[in-house]
């Protein structure tokens, strides 16, 4: 009994080890992508701004506070905005494969980011908000929010009233995703020139426009999905065996479905507020985790998230070193994460993840 | 057809549009500078080649979709849903950004039409080797060309990026779908393309009903199944590639009409293609005539009327067909 603690120990250690290597990789990229930019600006020399800007030291000279502004104002939060972005993408990811227990979930391709981006887009170009409030930001976030509700509920009651395969399920994803597109490329041509150009930097996904204010809210949405999402780790783990069994086990498959969904709503939306559709992070984070660290949504939550974390950056620093002017990271993502969906959708019959 | 003339941006009445079609066709020509040589100008030059483009195109890309369905025996099937339009429009882009053609051959001439079929092929190509290769449901067959399309999507959004302005407004209006600058010289290629393809289709409409039996009935009744696909697939790449290149991709026709036409008319490929050739014609130029309607200035594409039609459509067939059997 005690080699078999011993070793189960042994094998949680490797998982965490594998983590903390991770994260190191992670941190590391998302540092060296603060000098990855079209202005000359040497990694030691943002190193020292940063420093320097810790100790409040102010710069005096005109190109110094040019580059004071160009590292804090603009590569930072940027840095940071992607990070945290890919942790909240990562998690979500996660979180939709395992309650739906569908390989190819991610907000991306079950239409939720589509939804966020239609609201966004409706209150861009019309003002049009569901709750009139105050501040621009929350209303954004609310307004995506409720879109991207509409096809969560969707996933959510088909797959409770029919038998429908994974498949299937994506597969409405991307029909509701047409839908949502043409409404909001429509709403695109009613658009002045200036909203037209935000609502393109929306639909294929910029860090470009990361602030710090932006930072603040994604750091809030994410601590929260973080804790949540931990909480609730074994009662996903139960969710992977079938609902008859949950039941037994005491877990409401249903309530906690509808539960997590609703988060991963929130979160999505939030992302999709600040940066726009991102596709495929959510879908490759966790099939990457699942190779380092198994599939118990415990250990697998985190390291998604920091993988989907470590993609985003890393895309975003490709991106920005192929092109000066600055291709979109979401096109990066798609161009890596569609031969990898395809991959996946190809072997999932194989597996044992049980279409039919 | 007469409709569509008549809608757009200079006020013309219908009267007056036929005379002057009249008129032009019996030779009869106007001062320069007059109203009715402006007015002849715009009906001649401008409106009848897109309701002329719209038409055959329209027969093209439906006739396309009705026998990708029958052939891979896929409901939710179509040039668009496969991923052939993307890599149509991949290719078309690749040789307006880089001038990179596989024949060597100018823009021009026939070498972006060559360069939009070889990419339209590779979706196909993938399309067949995996239905050959494993059992795959039809959902599955429709998430690959929708994976395609990303890829091509992406390469041709990265293309866009590094070209300059003029050719970006292009690029972009093909992803979209647009009949906006048609013009007569763009037409006897791809009518002759598209007219020949429906009819060889239309020749083979027997062997495709032997093929809706099931492989095996198929076969034994003398039938080469896979050559049978291999043909119709590739007479479909080049009549779609040819669309692609003049007006980018527009989606969803090739979905929807032969599921309409089914409906009216039961799914004996004799009729089935002529009627969704027909009717997919009237459709896609009434949905441009919409366009043009909603918005007389050429703001809204084609493309987007396709896609506002055709998308709830293709959810609700989804959800519908999981009832019957697949």
């Amino acid at each position: 009994m005690n080699e078999e603690v011993a070793e189960y120990r042994n094998k949680n250690r490797k998982k965490l080890l594998w983590m903390s290597v991770l994260f190191v990789a992670m941190i590391i990229v998302a540092t060296y992508s603060i000098c990855v930019t079209q202005y000359s600006i040497s990694f030691s020399r943002a190193m020292e701004i940063i420093i320097n800007h810790i100790n409040g030291e102010e710069p005096q000279d005109y190109w110094d506070r040019l580059e004071k502004f160009i590292v804090i104002d603009s590569l930072c939060p940027r840095a940071v905005g992607g990070v945290l972005v890919g942790l909240i993408l990562g998690i979500c990811g996660t979180l939709m494969q395992s309650t739906i227990r569908n390989p190819l979930a991610d907000p991306y391709t079950t239409g939720i980011s589509s939804g966020a981006l239609l609201g966004v887009t409706l209150f861009t170009v019309f003002g049009f908000s569901v709750i009139p409030s105050a501040d621009e930001n929350v209303g954004l976030i609310v307004s995506a929010f409720s879109f991207a509700l509409i096809p969560c509920i969707l996933v959510i009651s088909i797959s409770s009233f029919k038998r429908v395969t994974s498949t299937t399920i994506v597969l409405i994803g991307i029909a509701v995703m047409y839908v949502f597109n043409a409404f909001s490329t429509l709403i695109r041509y009613t658009a002045s020139d200036e909203d037209v150009a935000s609502i393109y930097a929306w639909s294929v996904g910029l860090l470009g426009r990361m602030n710090w204010e932006s930072s603040v809210y994604l750091f809030i949405v994410f601590i929260l999905l973080f804790v949540i999402s931990i909480y609730a780790a074994n009662t996903l783990n139960v969710l992977a065996m079938e609902d008859k069994m949950c039941s037994a086990l005491g877990v409401n498959p249903q309530r906690t479905r509808l539960f997590i969904m609703v988060i991963v709503a929130v979160a999505t939306a939030t992302a999709v507020c600040f940066v726009g559709t991102i596709g495929f992070i959510g879908l490759i984070a966790p099939h990457i985790g699942r190779i380092f660290v198994g599939s118990d949504n415990k250990y697998l939550i985190p390291a998604s998230a920091i993988i989907g974390a470590f993609i985003l950056i890393s895309a975003d620093s490709v991106a920005r070193i192929i092109t000066t002017t600055g291709l979109p990271v979401g096109v990066v993502t798609s161009a890596i994460g569609g031969p990898i969906f395809l991959i996946i959708l190809l072997r999932q019959r194989k597996s044992a993840w049980g279409d039919h | 057809m007469g409709l569509s003339i008549y809608f757009g941006g200079s006020d013309l009445s219908l009267h007056h549009i036929y005379e002057l079609i009249w008129n032009h066709i019996c030779g009869m020509k106007y001062e320069i500078g007059t109203d009715d040589f402006h007015d002849d100008y715009v009906v001649w030059n401008i409106r009848m080649p897109r309701t002329v483009f719209a038409v055959i195109a329209g027969a093209g890309l439906a006739a396309g979709g009705a026998v990708m369905q029958s052939v891979m025996k896929n409901p939710l099937a179509d040039p668009y849903t496969t991923g052939i339009s993307s890599g149509a429009c991949f290719g078309m882009a690749l040789a307006i950004v880089l001038g990179i053609t596989v024949t060597g051959a100018g823009i021009n001439d026939m070498g972006g039409i060559i360069n939009a079929f070889i990419f339209a092929l590779i979706p196909v190509v993938i399309v067949i080797v995996i239905t050959q290769r494993s059992e795959v449901s039809p959902a599955t067959l429709i998430l690959v060309g929708v994976a395609i399309t990303y890829i091509f999507n992406a390469f041709t959004t990265i293309l866009m990026m590094i070209s300059d302005s003029e050719t970006l407004a292009t690029v972009y209006r093909w992803q979209i779908g647009s009949f906006s600058e048609i013009l007569w010289r763009d037409i006897p290629v791809m009518a002759a393309i598209n007219l020949t393809g429906i009819f060889i289709l239309l020749l083979l409409s027997r062997k495709l009903n032997i093929l809706s039996l099931g492989d095996n009935s198929a076969k034994s009744l003398g039938l080469d199944v896979d050559m049978m696909r291999i043909v119709c697939l590739l007479i479909i790449s080049f009549m779609i590639a040819s669309v692609v290149c003049y007006c980018g991709i527009i989606g969803f026709v090739g979905l929807i009409i032969p599921h309409i036409v089914r409906k009216l008319i039961q799914s004996d490929n004799l009729f089935v293609i002529p009627a969704s050739a027909a009717f997919g014609a009237v459709f896609l130029l009434a949905a441009d005539t919409i366009a043009r309607y909603l918005s007389p200035l050429d703001a809204i594409p084609v493309g987007v009327v396709m896609a506002f039609i055709g998308s709830p459509l293709f959810l609700f067939i989804i959800i519908k067909s999981k009832k019957e059997v697949w």
